[in-house]
């Protein structure tokens, strides 16, 4: 590994996995940058699940920010599918939203 | 030499737009995300609505990593390869950004340092996705919202240098030069100026919003005139060929074309959208 290849690494930690800043950036930059990504992460789930954003309306971006942290994205699928299951589990979506959850993914 | 793409007006093609845009007789090419087209048994499937245009199309990818320390995944250049072949793509563009790093996905394009180890490493993986690809190769410009404390080179000595180096193509994104310049304090017209313009096949332009004290190139907005006087000041050298980029929030069809004839107009290009707009009244 060279030394960009474990500073983009440790970049990507602090924007995405609540790493620390690595040194030199600017820490506010960074934190806009963060909740940018996270927004589009949103934001792409969303496209997923249109039935779930209709559900929860304005709470699907905060909802969804809560669930995300610590979650690091693998995939908008993924994302899609773990996001449900979870408002289930704290009773946000009724269980049978479970068999038309999946809107057919348009981009990874 | 003969343009990639002729100068003139397009549009990024996106399904959820696809009635308005099949309305646009005088388009002149579109772009349509790599990373959208299905794969299939044999290469790629084009959705009918974008075939039947019957302008060039560019697949755009946004998932190579090519500012990647950690290298490019083959089966993404394939995939770019078998979406240019599918479509008799012009070319192929991707971005001058890296998304994944040690095993974690960003989400989006992130910058890469402008130091001379990332360019070894832009330089490795631009020719190793050309050697592959069956059409040229254009590398596009992104709105950063944060800097490397390492930077050693401007922008422009940075995209020249991989220019000079790999003989990759430039896409250059107006609005990203602009959200760049705002949120630095700079003056945008004076940073277009320092890019290598002479190696830009295409470019894009595109709407963004304020946000948390910052610029966002969102493509969810309508395009600000800052980012049109960019093309305005570039009109009288006869610019390469523009297009709308949209990503959601998708406005009325008129409101569209209002957009295109905006672009056409700041460019001094004929505009596209004649036919269509008269087929809405």
């Amino acid at each position: 590994m060279t030394g960009l290849a474990e500073r983009q690494a440790a970049l990507v930690r602090a924007l995405v996995a609540a790493g620390q800043l690595p040194e030199g950036f600017d820490r506010d930059a960074i934190g806009t940058a963060s909740k940018a990504l996270l927004r589009k992460r949103s934001g792409e789930v969303g496209d997923h699940l249109p039935h779930v954003r209709a559900t929860l309306g304005d709470r699907f971006f905060a909802l969804f920010a809560a669930w995300a942290e610590g979650r690091p994205k693998v995939s908008t699928h993924a994302d899609a599918e773990a996001f449900t299951a979870y408002l289930e589990s704290i009773g946000e979506l009724p269980e049978q939203s479970r068999r038309r959850r999946l809107f057919s993914p348009r981009r990874t | 030499m003969t343009a990639l793409i002729e100068p003139g007006v397009g549009i990024g093609w996106r399904p959820e737009i696809c009635g308005i845009i099949d309305r646009l007789d005088g388009l002149r090419f579109c772009e349509v995300i790599a990373e959208s087209l299905p794969v299939r048994r044999r290469g790629v499937g084009v959705p009918d609505e974008l075939r039947s245009l019957g302008v060039p199309v560019v697949p755009h990818g946004i998932s190579l990593s090519l500012g990647g320390a950690d290298g490019v995944e083959q089966h993404r250049i394939d995939h770019l390869a078998r979406c240019a072949d599918a479509l008799g793509a012009p070319l192929v563009s991707e971005h001058v950004a890296f998304v994944r790093a040690g095993g974690l996905e960003a989400g989006h394009l992130l910058p890469v340092p402008r130091s001379a180890e990332a360019l070894d490493v832009l330089v490795r993986n631009v020719r190793r996705t050309q050697e592959c690809l069956p059409v040229p190769l254009a590398v596009e410009n992104i709105a950063a919202l944060f800097d490397w404390p390492d930077d050693e080179y401007s922008e422009g000595e940075f995209l020249a240098e991989l220019v000079e180096r790999t003989g990759v193509h430039l896409l250059l994104d107006v609005a990203n030069v602009y959200a760049n310049a705002r949120n630095r304090g700079r003056d945008a017209g004076q940073e277009l100026r320092r890019l290598p313009l002479e190696r830009v096949a295409y470019c894009h332009v595109a709407g963004g919003s304020e946000r948390d004290g910052a610029y966002h190139d969102t493509h969810t907005d309508p395009v600000p005139d800052g980012v049109l006087d960019l093309v305005r000041q570039w009109a009288p050298e006869g610019p390469p060929a523009m297009m709308l980029e949209r990503d959601g929030n998708y406005p009325p069809a008129r409101e569209l074309f209002d957009e295109l004839d905006a672009i056409a107009d700041a460019a001094g290009f004929d505009r596209v959208t004649g036919g269509a707009v008269s087929s809405l009244s």
